[in-house]
Formats: structure tokens, sequence, C-alpha cells
């Protein structure tokens, strides 16, 4: 079911920004981003999370092969088709081309050139030496110049650990909500939405969190728990569906919509020591275990997590968790590692779902399959 | 209740057993047709009065693809579960099931403790691997389905066919031809081709001895025989291959009913 | 697959026997150098061997440590050109077969046929057990082959030196060797996606910490010198394979059958990766290469081509459908390989003595990363049109890699700007394996060279 209300909520709240003299700079959905240097500079993060559709991928076909990322085969599809419930995207002003996967530089290149959106450049290195932190903060140094000169007006350090703060308190508050024993696919929509609008989210989403500890009604767990891992869930995704039909209920999200994002704090006392905010997305950077980006621990890191979280779940409920590794068709990063991830994990009696899919409606009953034979199995 | 159905609607064919006190009694295979929930009525309905049952004196487990929408069902399983129950009626000691349907073809790796799957892989995405590819090619060289096999079997030398991809497969096949390669040699070729892709994926999941090969296609000796040599193992089929996805639903719902 | 090559003109290209006996027979020699020297063999892909050299290690592409069937003739040649010296033999296969022996010269022909088939056949080996050993099919075929080659063979390297570009791909398959059981160490060097800042004294600080890290491993250290004296024999090599590339591609007369020629270009391409574990052998087998061809065309030994229509066949290095030279030659057309100098990995390095030796390698990886391999589709299609133009190309035949998320899938891009700047037909190829969709390729082809 497609969630209008979101998107025409999202594009009243775009334009109101709009209105006020902000600019926005549209980018895909990942992390590393330093977004509060957006914010700090005026301008609001449009983060495409949306996900996609038969139609949405055959539109890219014009600009990209199909054997090329679902999701950014949708990005562009986006602006090729220009569906009604996202005319927002025209509210565009940049577009960030960035590099977190080659899937990801394509399409925002073909996004900024081929739909005529001024283009800003971020790169990050692939390594976590001292040299690529090094280099990754050339790398702001050069956007936050670029971001000045579109303004008019340089970004200040105070307004700089403003926004800093506000992101990580932000993010506090996610992880406040993330504790919380919700239904999957409500905890889901209320992580995508908060994505979505940002830390205005922030007022919202503390009365979401009083209303659900008011009510107290524990929501009636019948489904297997499991851990989702691997590739995001994107808004308007069916998949979250059909992983509840199945018989399934998600716990965590181990993914960037979701643990990896409201995981990425920084601490109080680093940031008031910093005398350059610059370095504190530098230190974020370093001390990111989560993202899919950096080589050469990702397997390492990623198995780690889910051992940590699946005997943190244990000791506290009793419970055995299973893992769905969420695989769009495709992802460089995700895909490469799915054999090994799951003979690891296997290996510590931890069994997992390879759910590889695109977002076409065609495989849904192939998916459904998988998903109820699996949680059959465990 | 007296007894237990297992239907299984596969995109091909739809297959129902019946199950007494944990034996199979009688059975019905047809063709699914788009009308598969027609077929599955029909093949339910007669199976009950040539057994003198009445509808509430047995339960039903629907499996296979159509297993969510046919409405004669009580309850609903999907067929790697079944497959592995179903395998284990015929082998208790089976520990691996490869099963290469019309349109589909997966690999269960079975708990020897107890008899749970404990990992499956499948193919219903690509023809290649799939009883499809088979008919695909016998078409091309104008061999009937049911003689493909023997024919692959007559050959000394495979032919060798590197295309994945079953649209590319065929415009090997028919260049081989054009170039003097014996229809043998041709047909052994793709019974290669076909076993190493299903072997391949049924690696992936680990399989071991016991491995039971069951589905429509389980009837080609030729598919055997280069699975085996894929596997590096024996393998065995069950006098009925087709049936073990409905069989293992019956008994499952026996099993629930318990 | 049977490439049928005019044997009878690569008979006097015996520079060519020999680069493909050192392709082929690696695994003898990478053997003596391991057991017998005690030499330490590094694992390498892409033309990134530099480092390797410097080192005093051995670098290799890792399918050179495979088995592959050398024909015993070529193996014959191979020995007997110890004794007679390859130009010797070559001129006494040549009498021969000039006398019309012909069992000898059908001899020749199909050691020229197995050398192209083996190396093809050993890529579709490498590229099952790729996917065999878990790598799924969502990736290109270099990917899986690449994998597949170290599945075996990694544990007799004592290194991989892993260098991160633009495909991320290829980054996150460095990062899956790890997968393999193995006691080989993984000396990763960050190439700065681009040349800001003090990019290239990172690069270079990067390049010399992966320097000690080889150093550890052979116990030895490593010069300027040292460091020079390579470049200098990898610059000699560099401009060979330009010359070959410009001066003789792009002549009227050809050497040799232009269907041979390309094959030979394909040679150099793949060989280039690790210069067939000896710099200074390949850069005086090219030199010769060099030499013999414009001999040759002196002669007027080979064929006019002046009305050939000069086709840039690219990306190929990742791969590629290897009947394609064959069949544009077929139909009156001749095929040219340059993937090497559209990344800019053909950029000669400056070895003059005050030059620091290890900042103009950097200064070397910078540039092929700006303008070449690039950080973005945009740079890489430009270099295209580049090379296109200084080949003078009258077509261009895309290869569009399944599974390639960066050299291979910006056709949108390169096509307008082909049309734009240099107004020549192009037409993308798909690819998956070797040997499948080739009558696919048989029809595009057709069509593609009916507009000449």
């Amino acid at each position: 079911m497609e969630d209008l209300e979101l998107l025409s909520d999202f594009s009243s709240f775009l334009k109101e920004k709009k209105e006020e003299g902000k600019k926005i700079i549209g980018f895909i959905s990942h992390d590393n981003i330093p977004e509060e240097l957006f914010d700090a500079g005026g301008f609001i993060p449009l983060r495409l999370m949306f996900g996609g559709n038969d139609d949405l991928m055959t539109a890219s076909h014009d600009f990209l092969p199909p054997s090329t990322c679902a999701f950014a085969q949708s990005c562009i599809g986006l602006f090729s088709l220009k569906p009604r419930s996202y005319k927002f995207l025209e509210f565009i002003d940049y577009f960030l081309v960035s590099n977190h996967c080659v899937s990801d530089i394509c399409a925002s290149e073909i996004i900024s050139k081929y739909f005529n959106i001024p283009r800003l450049n971020f790169y990050i290195s692939y390594t976590k030496t001292n040299n690529s932190l090094t280099y990754l903060k050339l790398e702001l140094q050069d956007l936050k110049q670029n971001l000045e000169s579109i303004m008019g007006s340089k970004i200040e350090n105070e307004d700089l650990l403003n926004s800093i703060k506000k992101y990580n308190n932000f993010k506090k508050k996610l992880l406040e909500f993330n504790k919380l024993y919700v239904k999957g696919s409500e905890k889901l929509k209320i992580i995508q939405k908060a994505l979505l609008f940002g830390p205005d989210f922030h007022p919202t989403l503390e009365n979401i969190i009083q209303k659900y500890k008011e009510n107290s009604n524990d929501f009636e767990n019948t489904s297997k728990d499991v851990i989702l891992t691997g590739c995001s869930i994107f808004i308007n995704d069916y998949i979250i569906d059909l992983i509840e039909e199945g018989g399934a209920n998600i716990v965590f999200y181990d993914t960037w919509i979701g643990n990896s994002y409201f995981s990425q704090i920084i601490s109080d006392d680093l940031i008031e020591a910093e005398k350059d905010p610059l370095n504190l997305f530098v230190h974020r950077f370093n001390k990111n275990i989560y993202g899919d980006h950096s080589v050469p621990n990702f397997l390492e890191n990623k198995i780690a997590q889910i051992l940590d979280m699946y005997h943190q779940y244990k000791q506290k409920t009793g419970k055995k968790l299973a893992v769905i590794n969420h695989i769009i068709k495709f992802c460089d990063h995700i895909s490469i590692m799915s054999s090994f991830f799951k003979n690891k994990l296997q290996d510590q009696g931890i069994p997992v779902l390879n759910l590889e899919r695109d977002y076409s409606k065609a495989n849904k009953g192939q998916l459904s399959t998988r998903i109820e034979a699996f949680l059959e199995m465990i | 209740m007296k007894a237990f159905i297992g239907i299984d609607i596969g995109s091909l064919a739809t297959k129902i057993v019946l199950i007494n006190e944990g034996k199979l009694v009688d059975h019905r295979t047809e063709r699914s047709t788009y009308n598969f929930k027609k077929v599955g009525h029909n093949l339910f309905d007669d199976i009950l009065v040539k057994n003198n049952l009445k509808r509430s004196e047995v339960y039903v487990m629907s499996t296979g693809y159509g297993r969510n929408t046919i409405d004669i069902a009580d309850d609903r399983i999907t067929e790697i579960t079944a497959h592995a129950k179903g395998a284990q009626y015929f082998f208790p000691d089976a520990h691996s099931v490869i099963d290469i349907g019309g349109q589909d073809s997966k690999a269960i790796l079975i708990s020897k403790k107890t008899g749970n799957v404990v990992d499956f892989q499948m193919n219903d995405k690509c023809a290649a691997g799939t009883g499809r590819f088979l008919e695909v090619m016998a078409h091309a060289l104008e061999v009937p389905i049911n003689e493909f096999g023997d024919l692959a079997l007559g050959s000394r030398k495979p032919a060798s066919i590197s295309s994945t991809c079953t649209v590319f497969a065929e415009s090997e096949v028919i260049s081989l031809f054009a170039r003097g390669a014996s229809k043998e040699d041709i047909a052994a070729g793709i019974h290669k081709s076909i076993s190493r892709r299903v072997a391949g994926m049924a690696k992936r999941i680990g399989v071991a001895p016991k491995l039971i090969f069951c589905g429509g296609v389980a009837k080609n000796n030729a598919v055997k025989k280069y699975l085996v040599a894929e596997l590096g193992f024996e393998i065995v089929s069950p006098e009925y291959p087709q049936l073990t996805g409905a069989i293992g639903a019956a008994l499952i719902a026996q099993e629930n009913n318990n | 697959m049977i490439m049928s090559l005019m044997a009878d003109e690569l008979v006097r290209f015996s520079s060519v026997l020999r680069i493909a006996y050192n392709f082929l027979g690696g695994r003898d020699y990478l053997k003596r150098k391991k057991f017998r020297e005690k030499k330490k063999l590094i694992s390498v892909a892409l033309p990134f061997s530099d480092l390797a050299f410097i080192a005093g290690t051995v670098p290799v592409f890792p399918i050179r440590m495979q088995i592959f069937e050398i024909n015993k003739y070529l193996r014959y040649l191979g020995s007997a050109s110890n004794i007679f010296g390859w130009n010797r033999v070559s001129d006494f296969l040549g009498f021969v077969k000039n006398l019309g022996i012909g069992e000898l010269s059908k001899l020749i022909d199909d050691i020229i046929d197995e050398v192209i088939d083996t190396i093809n056949k050993k890529y579709n080996e490498m590229y099952d057990l790729g996917i065999e050993s878990g790598i799924p099919s969502d990736f290109c075929y270099g990917i899986k082959s690449l994998y597949g080659m170290h599945t075996s063979k990694i544990k007799n390297v004592e290194a991989t030196l892993n260098f991160t570009i633009r495909c991320s791909a290829w980054n996150k398959y460095l990062e899956s060797l790890k997968t393999i059981e193995n006691t080989s160490q993984q000396i990763w060097i960050d190439i700065p996606p681009r040349n800001i800042g003090n990019s290239l004294e990172l690069l270079t600080e990067n390049l010399s910490k992966a320097v000690e890290k080889l150093e550890l491993i052979t116990g030895k250290s490593v010069s300027d010198n040292d460091m020079r004296t390579h470049f200098q024999i990898g610059n000699q090599v560099k401009k060979s394979y330009k010359t070959i590339l410009y001066e003789i591609s792009t002549s009227d007369f050809y050497p040799c059958n232009p269907a041979t020629f390309s094959e030979i270009l394909a040679l150099l391409s793949i060989t280039f990766q690790d210069y067939n574990s000896d710099a200074k052998r390949y850069a005086e087998n090219l030199s010769f290469l060099v030499n013999e061809m414009r001999e040759r065309i002196r002669k007027g030994i080979g064929m006019d081509v002046s009305k050939r229509p000069k086709i840039l066949v690219t990306p190929m290095f990742g791969g590629w459908p290897p009947e394609s030279h064959e069949i544009i030659y077929e139909l009156g057309g001749r095929a040219i390989y340059a993937d090497w100098d559209i990344l800019y990995l053909l950029e000669e390095i400056d070895v003059s003595s005050s030059s620091n030796p290890l900042e103009e390698y950097a200064r070397f990886l910078l540039k092929a990363t700006e303008h070449g391999i690039g950080c973005d589709n945009n740079t890489l299609t430009n270099s295209y049109v580049r090379i296109a133009k200084k080949i003078d190309a009258d077509g261009l035949v895309f290869i569009q890699l399944f599974g390639c998320h960066s050299v291979s899938n910006c056709y949108t891009m390169l096509k307008e700007k082909i049309r734009q700047d240099l107004e020549i037909p192009s037409i993308a190829l798909t690819f998956n394996k070797i040997g499948e969709n080739v009558e696919q390729v048989n029809t595009r082809l057709g069509a593609f060279m009916e507009m000449f």
C-alpha cells in the first residue's frame, strides 16, 4: 500500500522550507553524508529513500543497463517519469554526486546531468587509514566551500556545531524509540518518516514515544522474531508486508534506515572539545562500523554486530533470532558477501535467509515462498 | 480425522495424495492449466468419492505455487518443507533433496537428527536449471521430451554448451547442430549443463548423501547420471518422484493433527 | 570457440610466440621463481604490478598459475628456442612452410588456434569456479573469474596488492579474497578518489607504506634507483605499446592479417597486467615486436587495410566476446583494442634523477583517476572519445558487460558524445560469458558493419 499521505505531507514540508528561502540538496540515501553541514548552511538535505516498482526500473533503462542496482534504477526512474506523488522532486536545487558505491555515482551523475540539476561532489575513500581520513577532511572542506559560495555566506563553526548537536539529539531520540517493543512495520514507518523529515520530526517523535509508553499495550507478538540486515527497506516498499504476512516480525533494523543511522552518535564530550566541527565528521566516519562502504573489514564488522544483537536479545527475552539478509539485486556491497555472511552465521547456529530481489511485483510470490519456507524452517 | 490429503499445486502439474495412518493410499496428477483451482477441486472431489470419504473426514494441506489461492485447503505449507518431509517418507534417512520441476528447481538440506529443514536454495527466476530448459532444447532438436534423456545417454562425447541463459543456449544448440554435431552429443551437453547448474546450487548448501532426487525431471536418467558426476556421490529417486511434495504436505497435516 | 588465425603470418612474429608462451608457461616459470630462487609471488590484476617489481617480488596475474594445455609443438619451440634462438626457429618454420610441407604448417595453425582458445577456456573455467565458490551471479565476468583464479591459487602468493578504484565491486571483491582460506597478506593502497588538496602527497605516502610492507616480505630494502630502473623499463613497455596502438594500428598496411593483429592486441592487453612476471623480458619482446612489425610493413609483407574501417572495440578487459574481431575482419573491418590507454595507464613516468619516483608514480595513478578510470562516467566517456579520435576510429563497438557498474555502463552518455563529437556509428554488444550469445553478436556486428 503506497503511503500517499506521507508523500503529500513531505511535499508540503519542502514547499514551506523553500518559501523560507532554503535550498534543497538531493542525494541518494546512505550514510557518511554530512547532512549537518547542509543544515548549518541553510540547506535541506533530501534523501532519496523511496522504494521502486516495475515502471520506475524500466524507465531507467534509457540511461543505464538493466544489470544495475534496482534502487539506483528506481531513483533515476523517479526523475524520468515524475510520478504525481513525487512532484516535490522538482524542488531540488542541487544534487550531490557521491561514491557510497559505484551505482550511487552513476545514478546521481545521471540525475544531475539529464534532469538539469546543478551538481555538487563528495567522494569518500574506501579505506580508513590516516591518509584516508585526511582526504575526507579535504572533501569536507571542498564541499563546505561550495555550499558557502552558493549561499554567499560563510558557515560558522558555531552553527555547524549546533547542527551536529541537533542531529545527534535526534538520533538519540530515535534510539530511544527503537527500544520500544512495537510491531516491525509500524516501527519501520516511523523511522522512515523520521529520516525523511529530519530533526524537524523530533517533537512528533517525542509524542509518539510518549503515546507508546502511556498505552503500554505491548503488542501481541505471535510471529517469529528476525533481524533485518543488508539493504534498507525504503518508503512504500512492499517487502515489509510480505515479511510480516509470511509470519515474521522484524525486531532490529540492522540497515542504514535503522540502527546504522541512529547508532552513529558523536559523544557530547567530543563535540564540546572539538574546535573544528569538520573533524567530527571524520571521527564519525572512522568509527562507522555499520555502513557497507568501507573495506576491508565490512564482513567481520557485520558478523560481529549480528552476533552481538543475537546474544543481547537472547539474554533479554530468551528467544533466538533469525536473520533476513535483504539484498537488492545488483547491490555490489551486500550481494558479494552474501554467501560468506550466511555461512559464517550458520556455522554459529544462526539461520540466515539471503533474500535477493528487485522491485518487480512479478516476483512477490517467489519471495513469499522463500520467506515462508525460511520461517517454517526455524 | 480419518485421512489426510496433500495437494501440491505446481505451475505445470497439480498432484494430490491421500494418506491414511502414514501410508500412501491414493494419488492423482493432472496438468494445472490456467484454471488450477478448478483442476484442484476436481481432483479433490474425485479422490474423496473413490475412497468413500466425506469432506469433514479429511484434513487438507496445500503446497506449491497455488497453495494460498486454493480454497479447499485447511492449512498451507511451502514446498520446501513439504518436499523434505515427502522425501523422508520414501527414504527415512534422507539428508538432502534436489527437486527439479517444470519451472523451478530446489535444493534442500535436512537435519539428520531432527528431520527438519536446515537450509535451502531455490531457482525459480530463470528457466535454466529447470524442466523448461530441457523442453526448449528438446523442441529445438525436434526430439520428444520423454526420449531426450535416453538420446543423451547414447553420447560418448557431450558437446560443450557454455551459455547459462536458456535463450542463448537455444541458439548455441541450433548452431552446433548446423555445424555437424550429433543430436546425441548435443543432448548430452544440454543434460550436463542443467545438471551442473542444479548441482552448483545444491553444493552451496552443502548437500551430501543420502540425496533424494525428485520432481518431474527425476525420471530423466541422463540428468541423474550427470548430477551424480557433478556431486561425486550416488543419488536415489523415489518410486513416485513427482508426489514428494503432496505426500510431505499430507504427512505434515497428519503430524499437526495428532 | 576456435579462433582461426593466419598462422603463417604469425610464424615470423616470433616475439608474439614468445609472449604467448611466456603467458601460458607461467606456472613452471613461477614455480621455479618461488621454490628454486626463493622469490615471493604477489597477486596483481589490472596494470598495477609496478610496486611488486620494484620490491624484487614476482607479480602474477593469478590465471597464469593455472595449467594451460600448451600445444606440444609450442613447447618444443619454446625449448628449442633456448638452443637455437627464437628467430632461428621461426625462420626455420617459415622456410619449411614455404616448401609446402602441409602437415607442419597445419600444426602451426593449430598452435596459434589453441593459444587463444586455451586462454578463453581457462577464463571460463575460472568464471565457473568463482560462481561455485560463492560469488553471486550479479557480478561481472572479470570479477567472477578473478575470484575463481584465487580460490585454488591464492595459497601460492605472499600478498595481494589491493588498489582501491572507482569500481565498488572491485574494492569489495578484494576484501572478499579474505574469505578464501589462506595466509597471504592484503596490501591496500587507497587511491584518493579525486585530485584535490594534497592528494598527491597522501597517495605518495600510501605507496611508501605499501613498499615498506613489501620490503618486510622480501627482507630487502628498495632504493629510489630501484624504482627509477623499473619505471624506465615500464616506460619502454608503454612506448612500444603505444607505437603499436597508434603508429601501426592506424597505418594503411598491416604486418599481418587484421584478425591476427587484433589477437595480438588482445594478448598484449592481458599480458600487460603483470608483464608475464618479467618486466625486462616483456619490454624486450615488445620492442622486438615493434621492429618486426615495422620490418614487415617495410617489406610489404602483410595486408593492405586502407579500405578497412577502424573499429574501436572497448572495454574488453573485464570480459568481451572474443569472436568480435574475427567477425569484424570477415565483414571487412579491423578491430582495435586500446583499453589501457583509455584508462590512462600507458602514461610514462618521470624517471629523471631529480624526481621522487614514488611521487611520480602517485602522479601517474592520480592522472588515471582524474582522466581515465575517472571518478565518474562523465570523465570516463570523455576518455573513450579521446582514444577514438586518436586512432581516427570509423566506428565504435561498446561492450556492455553484464553486471559491470563502472566502465561498462556508460553507453547512453558515450553514444551522445560520439554522435556530437565524432559523428561515427556505434553499437553496444552485451556480454556475460565467453561462448554465449554468439549468434546475437554475429547479427549485431553484421548490421553494424553494413554501415561502412
